[in-house]
């Protein structure tokens, strides 16, 4: 077999591997290790890549990012700060027609601002904001489905795991890939109101039709005083991340400390979360930084083994070879990541594709922060469609309501992957989008 | 995803192991999760050192670089017996849903084949390890930061260790599952 053929034959065995359910990155190291046994016909030397790879690819000072933003995430979804969001945004968006869901989308993308996760989103606001759309008479699979497609936000707008992921895999600085992902965060923000606005206006048989309820009044000065008090943390904490990196005050490792840090001291001071709680979080937050790593590391030792059989470079030539241009290429790469996001979850398809086609996408000389942006949206489509949207998942999870099937949930966010698919076409379009503000 | 718990067999010999190997796992994870909080104060306090007292805390990059490694091999062995490392389980439930004498026998070859690659990065890290710890290997600069590596490795080591045995002792569990099928 030649080193093109073993490559092929892994990247089948990997796919296969994962939909029979081996652990992702057991099923990434397993073949790698059998591939640079095979290439190289010598399994020490495979066995010594194993161990190289865990030695040097996650120990940086780059890795810090992982726990701290994760830390950050989770202790604001703990702390009831989403709870917050969604009430300010009420109060500004009431007035207009389908307010409550642009009310969602609106708190979904400054929740996103202080969190890197799109489940945390989708879990916090499942329920605390599909009950609300529901009981002023929206259907439930249009309220979780607001809630499913705005939660995609968190991963757009930074700090962003994902994001996170592909400056490490990319080697492309974390800081600008962040401030990358704002445009196009706003813009699916504002899209998703806009989709929210047509549907209510004309398909009111999906969405049912919202009743105005009286709401409680409060004396302006305490409802001026209490929007402060539940929006100024969140500005807070915005400022100091956001704007340290932008400043460039804070490199985005320290910019998770702080944050991270911040987020705990506000949620302790409002009295949100106790010391049991923040030690609960942390160590979930243990968990998910092994679970990337670990797949780091796998993916580090997938990538050599790749660049060692030659499949990357032979796909280079052969794509650049088709004449496929810049735009065919990003067009058939997106359709692949969308397809692969129905089987796979988010990181296992950044992980296995990016070691192919970032060659590639070099070779054309196409900007890979532009890219990244692309990739992770094409990618979190994949969060809204079945089988294995895991947005949906946690959204049906944590609704625990027996009147919303897991079909409704997938049925009610269609349009919003929809709306997901058009925005992406917008970015590649107008690519300043992303990288106009660098 | 099972936990330890979930996967108790009756047969005692074997559940007091895991529960035992649960445990160890906690603590270590303990350890991983309070390194987490140290780290982001140490940031902390090197960001408010260099602003507002114009004195940086020297070794910081290299000291987050050393404590990532070890978080993540402290939390290993504990992620996978929560059942949280990373999979898609769509085709697992789906058969032990219909035949879940398959789906435990499909899972248990699927931790044993874990287990034997677990068992491989340990017998090939095991020289880096002693070469470190040997050779008194440093990281840093002299004169600023120097701190010895090898302790990291050999948080590397024990966490794999442990990470082989719960692969194993969930593997031998999902056996008795699909031989005796679940109570």
């Amino acid at each position: 077999m030649t080193g093109i053929e073993i490559g092929l034959w892994s990247l089948a065995g990997i796919l296969s591997l994962i939909w029979l359910g081996m652990h992702v990155s057991i099923a990434l190291a397993l073949v790698s290790f059998l591939g640079i046994w095979a290439l190289r016909d010598n399994p020490q030397l495979a066995a010594r890549a194993l161990s190289l790879a865990t030695r040097e690819s996650i120990s940086s000072y780059l890795f810090g990012v992982v726990p701290l933003f994760v830390l950050m995430g989770l202790v604001v979804s703990r702390a009831d700060i989403g709870r917050d969001t969604f009430d300010v945004a009420n109060r500004a968006f009431h007035r207009l027609k389908g307010g409550l869901g642009m009310a969602t989308v609106g708190a979904n993308a400054v929740f996103a601002a202080i969190t890197g996760i799109s489940i945390a989103s989708a879990a916090v606001f499942a329920k605390v904001a599909v009950p609300e759309m529901m009981r002023i008479g929206h259907t439930g699979r249009f309220a979780s489905g607001v809630v499913a497609g705005s939660s995609v936000l968190g991963m757009m707008i930074p700090p962003s795991l994902l994001l996170i992921l592909y400056g490490i895999l990319a080697e492309q600085s974390v800081g600008h890939l962040f401030i990358a992902g704002i445009g196009p965060g706003l813009v699916l923000a504002l899209a998703f109101c806009i989709g929210i606005a047509v549907m209510v206006r004309f398909f009111p048989g999906f969405t049912g039709t919202a009743i105005a309820i009286p709401r409680e009044r409060l004396a302006p000065v305490s409802l001026m005083r209490d929007t402060a008090s539940k929006l100024l943390p969140i500005v807070l904490l915005i400022t100091l991340v956001l704007g340290g990196i932008y400043g460039g005050v804070f490199t985005p490792t320290e910019a998770g400390a702080i944050g991270a840090l911040g987020a705990i001291i506000i949620a302790l001071a409002k009295r949100r979360i106790g010391a049991r709680t923040l030690w609960q979080v942390t160590l979930e937050t243990g968990h998910i930084t092994a679970a990337i790593c670990f797949l780091i590391i796998a993916a580090t030792m997938y990538s050599r083994f790749l660049s060692l059989s030659g499949l990357p470079a032979f796909m280079t030539e052969w794509v650049t070879g088709r004449d496929l241009g810049i735009y065919g290429f990003i067009l058939l790469y997106c359709l692949i990541l969308i397809v692969l996001g129905t089987i796979l979850d988010s990181s296992s398809i950044m992980l296995i594709a990016l070691p192919l086609v970032l060659p590639i996408a070099q070779a054309m000389q196409i900007d890979l922060i532009w890219f990244g942006i692309i990739t992770v949206l094409a990618v979190e489509i994949g969060l809204l469609t079945p089988p294995l949207g895991l947005s949906v998942y946690v959204i049906k999870g944590a609704l625990d309501d027996p009147g919303i099937s897991l079909g409704d949930v997938f049925y009610g966010a269609a349009p919003f992957a929809l709306i997901m698919v058009a925005v992406l076409g917008l970015i590649i379009a107008f690519p300043a989008i992303a990288i106009g503000m660098l | 995803m099972p936990t330890t718990e979930d996967l108790r067999t009756g047969f005692w010999p074997l559940d007091v192991t895991a529960l035992a190997l649960d445990r160890a796992t906690a603590v270590l994870s303990a350890l991983g999760t309070a390194l987490i909080l140290g780290v982001m104060l140490l940031i902390a306090a090197d960001v408010t050192g260099r602003y507002f007292m114009g004195k940086p805390i020297a070794g910081v990059p290299e000291m987050v670089a050393m404590s990532i490694l070890a978080i993540v091999f402290l939390q290993i062995a504990n992620t996978l017996a929560r059942g949280k490392l990373t999979r898609s389980d769509a085709v697992l439930k789906m058969l032990q849903n219909r035949v879940p004498r398959l789906g435990d026998a499909l899972d248990a070859v699927l931790h044993g084949v874990g287990a034997w690659l677990i068992w491989t990065l340990l017998t090939a890290f095991y020289p880096l390890f002693m070469r470190s710890y040997g050779r008194g290997q440093m990281v840093g600069t002299v004169g600023q930061f120097l701190a010895p590596i090898w302790p990291v490795h050999g948080i590397v080591l024990i966490g794999s260790a442990l990470l082989f045995a719960v692969f194993v002792t969930r593997s031998l569990a999902l056996s008795v599952h699909a031989v005796r099928g679940r109570p």
